[in-house]
């Protein structure tokens, strides 16, 4: 389904500043692995989901999506293939306009866009339907701004714009760090819901340890760039925050204690 | 009174100019400084084109006599030759900028000897192409060049004031003559209403049309990711629009309309000069503001674009008001523009100016 082979990143090549964010990745996602990939800060996490997505170039090495090689697309053709969360709410939707043109301007995405009408009656229908289910109560302000929502009921948003269009694999960036615990809950709950009714292919960066371990069949552990640790399927079921703290302690060599990963 | 209903014919016909202008400081969020050359460039395209080719046609139709009169004015030499040159030239400058085709198009009518509303309509397309030229431009420079948005339209605006020269055959202004046929003189012959009414009937027609065109054009698939592409680059990126592709096209656009109102202006003051467009950016930032001003409450889409032509309409309003006020207060006509520079300003300074104080006002020490 994806996959990375060799891929290198380095920022500020060729100054003092240069900083190499990944270092020969390679990864292979199945149809259908739910991964959740954790680190400490500066591990390469995001940087990794960026290259992925396209937001900026990979130095080398190659990222395949089912056999196509997406390496040099530019970030709005591998859109095609691609949802995304961000962390911070605020990017995920447009403010200043309607909920409904939110989700129309998602249900469009990988398709031409012509001189058709932007948005049509039967959409709101099933955008309507697809709102109520996230119960919320947004189903009865379609019309108003997004602007006007707050920052869970905005993920929320921005996760079901992500989906609407059937992706073949969903990036999601720790798109629950800006939350308030409850309805970070909220979203994580929303968003197995919606992973596994489309079964859909996805990586989502956590900082929560528990988060990581409970969600997905997959884990994977980066560090200065690299993936240090992979762990699946019962192995994975069986992990306790315990173990990922030793794993860490290992590959980090006891610099582990004041990082952010702790707050588990 | 007539000067009132004259400075709202010519509002509404700048007003063309503010639509554009609303397309990228309202919806792309960059201010164009393109619109002062592009401006000037539809004026002086529509100007050369419509004395050029105009003139020729005269000379084929009434022969040398008529021509020698006619085109003294505009020529100086007063020769069949001499119009043909300008025509000449002018045709060659817009094949220059515009491209081959719509040049030898223009040639081609050039030596047919074509009707008057031939010239106009030519003029004003030709005028509205190259502003969309001008636009392309400017996105291009933005866009692949990742040129900051300013500094691509001043880079586009300077070019503009020497290409403006060229389209003029050298010279910084072409006069209409008594006899030459414009836009509205055919209007005035087909209806036989006033200059003043024709200009402002005229004007709202235009103005109407491409406010509906306009409003279709933002509620399409491509009219909506260009709305979403100035209120959220990332977000509408990641869902697939070309964001480098929905800027260029809405300079482009922003930039055919405020040619189109140069050529109107040009065709309603039956003159086209180089400076025509000086300020004209400014003028259209605070035709926005006051039509936000007056019609705060409005929300749809449809009425901020109403709003746009009516602010256009208040601010030269406004200016005729100040110049015809009794002698002490009256302004000088060369303040026109530190007015229009203090509308703008003001409306940009007043809603960060009340936030601080009702930020000091609001502080409690407990």
């Amino acid at each position: 389904m994806l996959t990375l082979a060799n891929v290198n990143k380095s920022f500020n090549r060729g100054t003092v500043n240069e900083k190499r964010a990944l270092e020969d990745i390679g990864l292979h996602l199945d149809e259908g692995d739910f991964v959740t990939v954790i680190g400490g800060n500066g591990a390469g996490k995001s940087t990794m989901l960026n290259v992925i997505a396209g937001v900026y170039p990979v130095d080398s090495g190659t990222i395949l999506i089912d056999d196509t090689n997406i390496s040099l697309w530019p970030e709005h053709k591998r859109a095609q293939f691609i949802g995304r969360v961000f962390q911070d709410p605020m990017r995920g939707t447009a403010s200043n306009m309607e909920i409904q043109e939110n989700l129309a301007l998602a249900l469009r995405r990988g398709h031409r866009r012509g001189l058709s009408w932007g948005i049509r009656a039967a959409e709101k229908e099933l955008y309507y339907g697809l709102l109520c289910k996230l119960g919320l109560g947004l189903q009865e302000r379609m019309g108003a701004k997004a602007g006007l929502l707050s920052g869970g009921q905005r993920q929320a948003l921005t996760l079901l714009m992500a989906t609407l269009e059937r992706p073949k694999l969903l990036l999601l960036d720790e798109h629950t760090a800006a939350l308030d615990p409850k309805t970070a809950k909220k979203v994580l709950e929303l968003t197995q819901e919606i992973v596994g009714e489309q079964k859909l292919t996805t990586l989502m960066v956590t900082h929560n340890m528990k988060d990581a371990i409970a969600l997905g069949n997959r884990l994977i552990m980066m560090h200065e760039g690299r993936i240090i640790y992979d762990v699946r399927g019962d192995e994975k079921a069986q992990l306790r925050v315990d173990d990922l703290m030793r794993k860490f302690e290992e590959a980090s060599g006891g610099e582990f204690a004041n990082d952010r990963m702790m707050l588990a | 009174m007539l000067a009132f209903t004259s400075a709202i014919a010519q509002g509404v016909l700048w007003g063309v100019m503010v639509l554009g202008v609303y397309i990228t400081y309202r919806v792309l969020n960059i201010a164009d400084l393109t619109v002062d050359g592009s401006f000037a460039l539809g004026g002086c395209v529509c100007a050369a084109i419509t004395m050029g080719m105009g003139e020729a046609a005269n000379s084929a139709a009434a022969g040398a006599a008529t021509l020698a009169g006619a085109s003294g004015a505009a020529s100086g030499g007063g020769a069949s030759g001499a119009a043909a040159a300008l025509a000449d030239a002018a045709v060659a400058a817009v094949a220059a900028v515009g491209g081959a085709g719509v040049g030898a198009g223009t040639a081609q009518a050039a030596s047919g000897a074509p009707g008057p509303n031939t010239v106009i309509l030519v003029a004003v397309l030709v005028a509205v192409l190259a502003g969309a030229l001008a636009g392309a431009v400017t996105g291009i420079l933005h866009t692949v060049f990742e040129i900051p948005a300013i500094l691509a339209g001043i880079l586009t605006q300077i070019a503009l004031w020497s290409v403006n020269l060229r389209i003029m055959g050298g010279k910084s202004n072409i006069g209409f003559t008594r006899t030459t046929k414009t836009l509205f003189t055919q209007f005035m012959e087909l209806t036989g209403m006033s200059q003043t009414a024709v200009a402002l009937a005229l004007g709202l027609v235009i103005a109407l049309l491409l406010i509906a065109g306009l409003y279709y054009f933002f509620g399409t698939e491509l009219g909506s990711a260009m709305r979403a592409t100035g209120n959220n680059e990332d977000m509408i990126r990641a869902l697939g629009v070309n964001t480098k592709y929905t800027k260029f096209l809405a300079f482009v656009i922003s930039n055919a309309l405020v040619a189109l109102s140069g050529a109107l202006v040009c065709h309603s003051q039956k003159y086209g000069d180089v400076g025509m467009g000086t300020g004209a950016i400014v003028i259209g930032l605070a035709a926005i503001v006051i039509g936000e001003v007056l019609f705060v409450w409005v929300r749809s889409f449809l009425w901020k674009l109403v709003s746009v032509i009516v602010g256009s309409a208040v601010y030269f309003l406004i200016r005729a008001t100040v110049l015809q006020l009794p002698p002490p207060i009256r302004m000088n006509p060369n303040d026109m523009k530190l007015m229009s520079a203090v509308i703008v300003a003001l409306a940009l300074c007043v809603p960060v100016g009340l936030a601080k104080w009702k930020q000091w006002k609001s502080y409690r020490e407990k």
